[in-house]
């Protein structure tokens, strides 16, 4: 019994303290191996800058994305992985103002927008315009 | 460890001689059976034995270090301590699951066969585990109900909610509290024993046990401060820039965004956050400098909360560190403040 707890004990002292490298040294992946990688997808396909809307007399306003969306804020209550509106590519920008060139339509020759986006391990550029434009 | 190597539990504390007790391990005893190495004039010339001197030293800090490891196992493994730590831990623990999943697991809101099979094992387990009632049994079965939602739900069946860190960290507690007597304090089950004891004329049963569970709880809980280091340290992290993105997700909008996403404070943020982890890692995990540990866990977690949506993951940590305390310590403070003498 001595021995079994001792060898229990460090089977698992050396498990806790080393599979975590599988994943995150090694890149090996299992679902039994718990990488501590936390908070790291949060944030991919965030929009930060401006969108810039050309009135049809040619004025520019400048607008956040969350007032594009026509929210106070993201819905931080729920996971960031279940929101809808994240940018991946550029033509999910498109999909990211639909709603707003809708509401718009008539009344603005253009809406660009000119930031970064959550990507990778950090930001990408992204500048994209022709929003309302249809396909 | 070394820290609690020194602090070897009288009940389990080796015989004078032992290693476990300072002499010399093993393989260096003089005449003893370990490496034999041939003297350098028995030939090889200066340069193999100085080859061979720098072997010698090796392999012997190499079994020194093999030695020491293996009685700090022997020490830790087969310790005893007050199991008030870990009662509390188990009771904290259980409510925790309890906030986390009984929304979910309620019978109006479980309309999947296999939730509506979970939702009575998973009540029962965890208001058992919580009393301490049956505790051994409840405590395992909770354990494979987290599995379940953990692995099975949350890995395989794609609901993400339940595959978190902080959902990992709920199972690896409850899964390692098997190993721990944490029905001997704070219980239903240490109620009937000292009735049982009373009727009997014995002596109540001692709240004491192994604690070799709590220490891999707080191995635990130090490889997950030291591996998310390891993660963020990485120059994107370190400039702030994930950081920024996560802020930007969770304080678009908010009226403190402009100073909350600050670059100079968010880098500042991210490389202060990298240092400590690591500093906790290393106090967790070679039991050193716990005074400091305690305040700055309290703090960082404290923080986390604070700022961010992490839903159990700060209150588990937090609770965790009255296992980091040494056990009898933690039974003494509890006594004091029952106004009992230690």
């Amino acid at each position: 019994m001595r021995r079994l707890r001792r060898a229990l004990f460090a089977a698992l002292a050396a498990w806790i303290l080393f599979s975590p490298g599988l994943a995150q040294l090694a890149g090996i992946e299992l679902p039994f191996v718990r990488p501590w990688i936390m908070f790291k997808d949060v944030g991919i396909g965030v929009l930060k800058g401006d969108f810039v809307a050309t009135s049809l007399n040619g004025a520019e306003v400048r607008l956040t994305p969350l007032q594009v969306l026509g929210r106070s804020r993201y819905p931080i209550e729920a996971q960031p992985y279940r929101f809808e509106n994240r940018v991946f590519a550029d033509k999910d920008v498109k999909r990211f103002v639909a709603d707003y060139c809708a509401r718009q339509e008539g009344r603005i020759a253009d809406l660009r927008f000119e930031g970064r986006v959550g990507a990778g391990p950090s930001w990408r550029p992204l500048v994209v315009g022709g929003l309302c434009e249809r396909a | 460890m070394s820290e609690i190597a020194r602090s070897v539990d009288p009940l389990t504390r080796a015989p004078s001689g032992s290693p476990l007790c300072g002499s010399p391990p093993p393989l260096l005893r003089e005449g003893g059976k370990g490496p034999q190495f041939s003297s350098p004039a028995c030939g090889g010339g200066v340069e193999r034995s100085e080859t061979e001197g720098v072997a010698r030293s090796a392999l012997k800090a190499g079994a020194g270090l093999i030695d020491r490891l293996g009685a700090e196992i022997e020490t830790i493994a087969l310790r005893q301590g007050s199991t008030r730590a870990a009662a509390l831990v188990r009771i904290i623990i259980a409510l925790l699951i309890l906030a986390k999943w009984s929304e979910e697991f309620a019978l109006f809101r479980a309309d999947h066969i296999g939730l509506i099979v979970l939702s009575p094992i998973y009540f029962g387990a965890a208001l058992l585990m919580l009393a301490g009632f049956r505790t051994k049994a409840a405590v395992f079965a909770m354990s494979l109900v987290l599995g379940l939602l953990y692995f099975g739900y949350g890995k395989l069946g794609g609901v993400h909610e339940w595959a978190h860190h902080h959902c990992y960290m709920l199972l690896a507690v409850t899964a390692l509290l098997n190993g721990a007597p944490c029905e001997k304090s704070y219980s239903v089950d240490r109620w009937l024993a000292l009735r049982r004891a009373a009727r009997q004329g014995c002596d109540p049963p001692a709240e004491r046990g192994f604690t070799w569970a709590q220490r891999l709880i707080v191995l635990q809980m130090g490889a997950l401060y030291f591996w998310t280091a390891i993660d963020k340290t990485e120059p994107y992290f370190l400039n702030g820039q994930r950081l920024e993105r996560i802020f930007e997700w969770a304080y678009a909008g908010h009226p403190l965004y402009d100073v909350i996403t600050a670059p100079p404070l968010l880098a500042a943020a991210s490389c202060l956050v990298v240092g400590l982890e690591y500093f906790l890692g290393y106090a967790l995990i070679a039991g050193r400098m716990k005074r400091a540990a305690f305040v700055i866990a309290l703090g960082l977690h404290v923080l986390f909360y604070w700022l961010l949506k992490v839903d159990t993951y700060s209150a588990t940590m937090i609770a965790l560190y009255l296992l980091y305390a040494d056990p009898d310590r933690v039974h003494r403070a509890i006594d004091a403040m029952h106004g009992r003498a230690a």
